[in-house]
């Protein structure tokens, strides 16, 4: 029973399954939600979900992170180091579009007095 | 009582619609071979010893997608400018006493400051060593930097210094990658060859220390400035 | 042995998610993010990228919280303490 939990294919479908239900809370919330920052919120939950799911179907079983040490000297047997690249750089980008958003959010703030995303329609007709 | 009962089976409509969707979107993917054979990670990680670096995805990041790294730094340098231009009016946190300062986290931020940033700077110069990088010691940095600003929020920090590191990290980085066009016919190549029984020493891995470290002093002004421009905007009271 | 710990933090994932969504009040949804980041941290490291668990590590816990408890202080309306 242990030894099924370890194998490739069942790590890959837990994590299909796990992230993806991440993603679905994510997108109920920016439906349901009101509040400005939760809105927010749930936007960043959802870019957690693809994270997840991008590093975890890189993942084969018994391979190593791609960093040399004292017991591991040349580079074979190891993950994908392409997608890890990515990821990182997305990491501290998706910090930085956040801010932004949140100093939208706060001079409309300072404009108007709501942070009830029902009431900021002034580009209705 | 009639718009509580709406709202209610609007969400239990949005929530099986969200269930509905998640179910749609796992049995698609599980359809999808997720074994590749050849990839370009592959062929990367069978040329990284040339490179002399210990880290591949350092060697990734800065050296074989050099320019993809550049223009994640300017996406940074951009949202920096806007949220810049939308706080402008920042004015100084009034003096009065909304709550007593602690004594405490006063002191201690001051002690613990210069702990916190030399473990920024180590993490940034061993990049290619160990895991860690520029982006990672960066926020590093500013998170000390925010541990001051906690303690007193009426701090100023020199605008000009930060001006000056973000400006001159920047010029470089596109420096370097014209210095190894001109010398290599290759835009961001290697000028600097380390022989590869280096791997594993500090001085090593080429040109790949010097544009992490350009990108730690980018990282760290730029989420130091974003910080101070939150923290000392003016509070809105109703 | 690493298959349970995986599948285990998922569920613990999922469910801190699913607290942080229904939560009332907006600072006790922030809070509740912080655990889905520190749990993404876990995984990030079972599946062996040392790199991304460090920068996340870094940031989802750290400066993304302060950033949005700052964006709550400038867009909620303070009450005049007496």
């Amino acid at each position: 029973m242990l030894e099924f939990f370890n194998l490739t294919q069942t790590i890959h479908i837990i994590v299909i399954v796990g992230s993806m239900s991440l993603f679905t809370i994510g997108l109920y919330g920016v439906f349901t939600q009101k509040q400005l920052v939760k809105v927010l919120v749930s936007f960043s939950m959802m870019e957690m979900a693809v994270f997840l799911f991008f590093i975890g179907l890189h993942y084969k079983e018994s391979f190593t992170a791609p960093i040399l040490d004292n017991n591991i000297q040349t580079f074979t047997n190891m993950v994908d180091p392409v997608p890890q690249a990515m990821i990182l750089t997305t990491i501290v980008i998706g910090l930085a579009i956040l801010a932004l958003a949140l100093s939208f959010g706060i001079e409309y703030f300072k404009l108007t007095g709501t942070n009830d995303i029902s009431k900021m329609n002034e580009l209705k007709d | 009582m009639n718009l509580k009962k709406d709202l209610r089976i609007k969400h239990i409509f949005l929530s099986l619609l969200s269930s509905i969707l998640m179910i749609s979107i796992v049995s698609i993917l599980f359809n999808i071979k997720t074994d590749l054979h050849q990839s370009v990670g592959e062929l990367f990680l069978a040329i990284n010893m040339e490179t002399a670096s210990a880290n591949a995805v350092t060697t990734v990041v800065t050296f074989f997608r050099g320019l993809d790294t550049l223009g994640e730094v300017t996406v940074l340098f951009l949202a920096t400018t806007g949220i810049s231009l939308m706080l402008s009016s920042a004015k100084r946190v009034h003096d009065k006493v909304i709550e007593q300062e602690s004594f405490i986290l006063n002191i201690g931020s001051k002690l613990l400051l210069s702990v916190i940033v030399l473990f920024g700077v180590y993490i940034i110069v061993h990049g290619h060593l160990s895991p860690g990088g520029g982006f990672q010691g960066g926020v590093v940095i500013a998170s000390a930097f925010l541990l001051l600003f906690l303690a007193n929020p009426n701090m100023n920090l020199n605008h000009s210094i930060l001006t000056f590191g973000e400006s001159i990290s920047g010029v470089s980085y596109v420096l370097v990658g014209l210095i190894g066009l001109f010398k290599l016919n290759i835009l961001f190549g290697n000028f600097l060859p380390h022989s590869i029984s280096q791997i594993g020493d500090l001085i090593s891995g080429g040109i790949i220390p010097i544009i992490y470290i350009i990108v730690g002093i980018k990282v760290g002004s730029e989420i130091t400035v974003i910080i101070e421009y939150f923290i000392k905007r003016e509070a809105q009271n109703a | 042995m690493i298959g349970i710990m995986i599948l285990f933090t998922f569920i613990s994932i999922t469910i801190v998610a699913l607290a942080s969504i229904l939560a009332k009040d907006v600072t006790t949804s922030v809070i509740f993010f912080m655990g889905v980041g520190l749990g993404s941290v876990v995984l990030f490291t079972l599946f062996q990228a040392p790199d991304v668990a460090l920068t996340e590590a870094v940031i989802g816990t750290g400066i993304s919280t302060v950033v949005f408890l700052l964006g709550i202080r400038h867009t909620t309306k303070e009450e005049i303490k007496s």
